[in-house]
């Protein structure tokens, strides 16, 4: 907890305070010894987040595969169009699979309607990869 | 054995209401094992309120504060009211995916009705908490901006399946990865009996090498179990922060 957070009333306890000096120093004498210390993210935390993002991409195309089907087969059966509404379905859920990925890799920030990339969220899982072509509002 | 048997419902008490079958089953036993776990981490380990933390309190302390973070990066300040709900989603997914570790115990979220419940649920929250905080504008949503008028038909519908993918995607995710790793932790140790029940000297030996595979496994699924419940909870902070600000 940084000391700014500390309500007003909290910092006179003087076992908080004496709490407060202790952690302070110690954090000098951390910021001795790792002479490298990590400014963003720690490797070990970046690792653990690809790893995430490498097990939601397969679920992602076939979720969208799945609404996408399954919703064109359900207006078939209601207009009796069999299977007109099935291919298009196919056709527009493997596109939603393929925008859903599109945007976890790129970081985009995992929703629809994304106008581009987003300052704030910027490819968090791969920030060593360049922005995906068309992540300005031209492109898409 | 039936590597699959380990997910067989199994009811405790039977109860019967209008027909439906609301019997109280293993899986709902191992749900109420989860809560009174969770309940009693946050209670008892807080209870002390000690400056300098104890073993419990500091758990209890480093799960908050994860959490905490975790809405506070990925759904901003504004998500602050959400928290409870998200901590309590991460904390049932976690001690449900960790209670799962414990041999001959039941893996509830290795059930896609159990798994799609909760995503249905954020997904229906998450909706309607957009309709409410930004009315019709929410259909924008469905339209990226500095798109030419003529590629909404083709655009509309793909952003359409790409929303309402969400919750199953969430929802599989955890399923399969649980049901997975459960099944292939099974699958091994069925191997062993199979080469022990052979009974010749080669058998017993071959059949140490599943276990040791079994025991790679074990630490791989603690792996799963624990990252699936950050991703599960990760992914409801982001769509709270997409409902709040609709960009």
């Amino acid at each position: 907890m940084d000391s700014d957070d500390v309500p007003p009333g909290l910092r006179e306890l003087p076992g908080l305070r004496e709490l407060e000096e202790r952690v302070r120093l110690a954090k000098q004498r951390t910021a001795q010894v790792s002479w490298e210390a990590p400014a963003g993210p720690s490797a070990d935390d970046k690792n653990k987040s690809m790893l995430a993002l490498a097990f939601r991409l397969g679920t992602e195309i076939l979720a969208a595969l799945v609404i996408g089907t399954g919703g064109g087969v359900l207006i078939d059966g209601w207009l009796g169009s069999k299977p007109l509404f099935l291919l298009i379905g196919f056709f527009i859920g493997a596109g939603g699979g393929v925008v859903n990925v599109y945007r976890a890799v790129g970081g985009l920030g995992y929703a629809a309607g994304y106008p581009g990339a987003r300052p704030d969220i910027k490819c968090r899982e791969d920030s060593g990869a360049p922005p995906p072509a068309g992540s300005d509002d031209k492109g898409r | 054995m039936d590597p699959l048997h380990q997910f067989a419902i199994k009811p405790i008490f039977t109860v019967i209401i209008g027909g439906t079958d609301v019997s109280f089953s293993n899986s709902s036993l191992s749900m109420i094992a989860v809560v009174v776990m969770v309940f009693s981490l946050m209670t008892l380990g807080m209870r002390s309120r000690s400056l300098v933390p104890g073993r419990l309190q500091s758990l209890a302390e480093v799960l908050y504060e994860f959490i905490a973070k975790m809405v506070r990066d990925n759904a901003g300040h504004d998500a602050k009211p959400f928290f409870p709900f998200v901590f309590t989603l991460f904390m049932f997914i976690l001690f449900g995916n960790l209670l799962g570790m414990i041999p001959g115990a039941f893996t509830f979220t290795s059930h896609i009705v159990v798994t799609f419940a909760m995503a249905a649920f954020v997904f229906l929250g998450v909706t309607l908490l957009a309709i409410l905080k930004h009315g019709i504008k929410f259909a924008t949503f469905f339209m990226p901006h500095g798109v030419p008028l003529w590629m909404a038909p083709i655009l509309v519908p793909i952003e359409i399946v790409s929303y309402l993918s969400r919750p199953i995607s969430l929802s599989v995710r955890l399923f399969a990865n649980m049901m997975a790793g459960h099944t292939m932790l099974k699958v091994f140790a069925g191997f062993t009996i199979l080469m022990m029940g052979s009974g010749t000297a080669l058998g017993y030996v071959a059949g140490v090498v599943p276990v040791v595979i079994n025991t790679a496994l074990i630490g791989f699924e603690i792996g799963v179990a624990l990252l699936q419940a950050y991703v599960f909870t990760i992914l409801t902070c982001l769509y709270i922060k997409d409902a709040l600000e609709l960009h």
